[in-house]
């Protein structure tokens, strides 16, 4: 077969580009593991920090000096994680940290959540269920409204698939009232229909000034938490608990995480959480509290960072790291792909082609192979030969494979 | 047919009758809804000036919102050192504690309810047996500073029965049936 020039060029960058986006893609499938950590939490026992590995059936356990525990003295020296098991074998000691040990309590101060980077990077939503934070009938949380809150205010009545002029001039005059700037820069709360109750919408507006928004008795309820930050609030992570004793965690723009209370005097405030800041755009954050501790962990590329924090006043206690295991998609990427070209991130749910994971040694090892290269091809005094040279230089095994491939022809 | 009629318009006349229902403003014993809330009084003025014959009448009053409690079924409002207990009653399925620190007015039937001297000696004997079983049981420390709180709050009625030479301590308490805040 032969083809002319033109197509020959056009065809080697073609090919480079293809295979160099998707060659990085097919090798990380076929060699990428995730890092797998233990559980790492703090013992009210043992008053330390200890790794939990389920998969060990016989010991799962393990304290920082390396002992393990059996399944049993896990149980004992975990109570607030084991309340269950121990009620269950009636090895429950009555108090545990200075409280009674009480299944009830124990249970309405569990705290699990987590926090992903890709709540920021993705569509950003139009409009938003209207719940009843107090609804006539416990447990069901369901709404014929839904809301939007951009440069203006508006409630549709979704069973009528109409907008809602009366509730909406009610919501616009609260918000009015409460000097509410428009447009909102988020609105975010908590949209899942299955939860115990509803605290409605935390919101920021074009001033940076942050209101919490709900509908209480068929009516808008709207106040500003006067809860203000130097760097600014980058965004809210709703969390409706038991004991309705917060809202969630606001994560400042420099990565400092706070929890949202609400005092005495219904003046909102925030205890900072006593770790260090975090890259709210990558960072991923789970917490695991209970009555004693809130265990959080934050997942970095380079491992993952545990902060035991006492549950009440947020302050540092202990703190763990499990770096991260280098995989074999990192060891072969390391030399293999100078950079990628990635669709999207994977913090993201969004489309955003972006050129990512550049890797020096791989750039020395493309330098190397254009310069084998040339060098074979010194003889040929044609264009193609410079032409080839870029492809190598811009796509490296993608251009490589095109050569490999293209005819021949008279080209060289 | 002529026999027909007379009883037909009786029964239409008595059907719109009892449809259209007693106007809203003839029901206010104390002052109009919604119009009137900056006339709303304040609830230390209120309770200062208390009328009994107002008990079971409907009422509208003005304060500030200090505690929301018992699963956001009642909330108390205050206005200097008098304040007022609020049910949650007809369309109100409670109160959000975000109320706390916000004036409202609340528009609602006044209620009374009596502790008599008896009553009130039962409440504390019962309360006393409670405790002694409640410390002998360490291990329920909470269920004890409860009881203890409870108990304290008996005493107290039971000794301002006496100080103002009463037969009964009075709890004051409005059935909420509709609310605005104001700031």
């Amino acid at each position: 077969m032969r083809i002319s020039k033109t197509y020959y060029y056009i065809l080697l960058f073609a090919i480079g580009f293809c295979v160099s986006l998707s060659v990085p893609y097919l090798v990380q499938i076929a060699t990428y593991t995730p890092p797998k950590y233990p559980l790492v939490l703090y013992s009210s026992q043992l008053k330390d920090i200890v790794y939990i590995n389920y998969s060990d059936n016989m010991c799962p356990m393990t304290d920082r000096k390396g002992r393990k525990y059996t399944t049993s003295e896990f149980d004992s020296l975990m109570p607030l994680l084991n309340y269950r098991q121990l009620i269950a074998d009636g090895r429950m000691p009555s108090k545990i940290g200075g409280f009674d040990s009480d299944a009830k309590m124990i249970r309405s101060y569990q705290t699990s959540f987590r926090i992903s980077p890709t709540r920021k990077h993705q569509p950003k939503h139009v409009a938003y269920p209207v719940f009843e934070s107090i609804p006539r009938r416990v447990g069901a949380i369901n709404t014929d409204y839904i809301f939007s809150l951009d440069k203006d205010v508006e409630i549709y009545d979704i069973s009528l698939n109409k907008l809602d002029k009366e509730k909406t001039q009610l919501l616009k005059n609260e918000l009015l009232r409460r000097n509410f700037t428009f447009p909102a820069q988020w609105v975010i709360g908590n949209t899942a229909t299955k939860k115990r109750y509803d605290e409605g919408y935390f919101v920021l507006d074009a001033d940076g000034k942050l209101f919490h928004m709900k509908m209480v008795n068929s009516r808008p309820f709207v106040r500003d938490t006067h809860l203000t930050t130097n760097s600014g609030w980058h965004s809210f992570h709703p969390y409706e608990p038991t004991l309705h004793n917060f809202y969630g965690i606001l994560i400042s723009n420099d990565g400092k995480l706070a929890r949202v209370n609400i005092d005495d005097n219904g003046s909102y405030y925030v205890q900072w959480l006593d770790i260090p800041n975090i890259d709210p755009d990558i960072d991923y954050v789970r917490v695991l509290g209970n009555l004693l501790y809130w265990n959080v962990t934050v997942t970095k590329p380079e491992g993952e960072y545990t902060y035991a924090l006492n549950a009440w006043m947020l302050s540092a206690i202990d703190s763990a790291f499990v770096p991260a295991k280098e995989s074999t998609w990192n060891k072969i990427n390391k030399w293999t792909f100078p950079f990628i070209i990635r669709l999207k991130q994977e913090n993201s749910l969004l489309i955003e082609p972006k050129i990512t994971d550049i890797n020096v040694n791989a750039i020395w090892v493309h330098i190397l192979l254009v310069g084998i290269y040339a060098y074979r091809k010194r003889r040929h005094g044609s264009h193609a030969r410079w032409y080839a040279i870029v492809a190598l230089l811009c796509f490296g095994l993608g251009a490589f494979l095109a050569i490999a491939f293209l005819p021949k022809n008279d080209i060289y | 047919m002529k026999y027909l009629v007379r009883p037909l318009t009786i029964v239409v006349i008595a059907i719109i009758t009892a449809c259209g229902g007693t106007p809203k403003s003839d029901s206010y014993t104390y002052v109009e809804f919604p119009d009137s809330i900056i006339n709303a009084p304040y609830v230390n003025t209120f309770i200062k000036d208390l009328d009994s014959g107002l008990i079971g009448k409907r009422i509208l009053l003005r304060g500030r919102i200090t505690n929301v409690r018992q699963g956001n079924r009642h909330c108390i409002m205050s206005n200097s050192d008098k304040s007022i207990r609020l049910d949650a009653k007809g369309d109100i399925m409670g109160f959000n504690k975000e109320l706390i620190g916000n004036e409202m007015t609340v528009y609602g039937t006044l209620c009374e309810k009596r502790f008599y001297k008896d009553d009130l000696l039962r409440m504390r004997r019962s309360y006393m047996e409670l405790l002694e079983a409640a410390s002998a049981d360490t291990s329920i420390t909470t269920e004890c500073e409860r009881i203890a709180s409870d108990l304290t709050d008996v005493n107290m009625m039971y000794q301002w029965t006496i100080d103002n030479n009463l037969p009964y301590y009075s709890i004051m308490s409005i059935d909420a049936e509709e609310y605005t805040i104001l700031n």
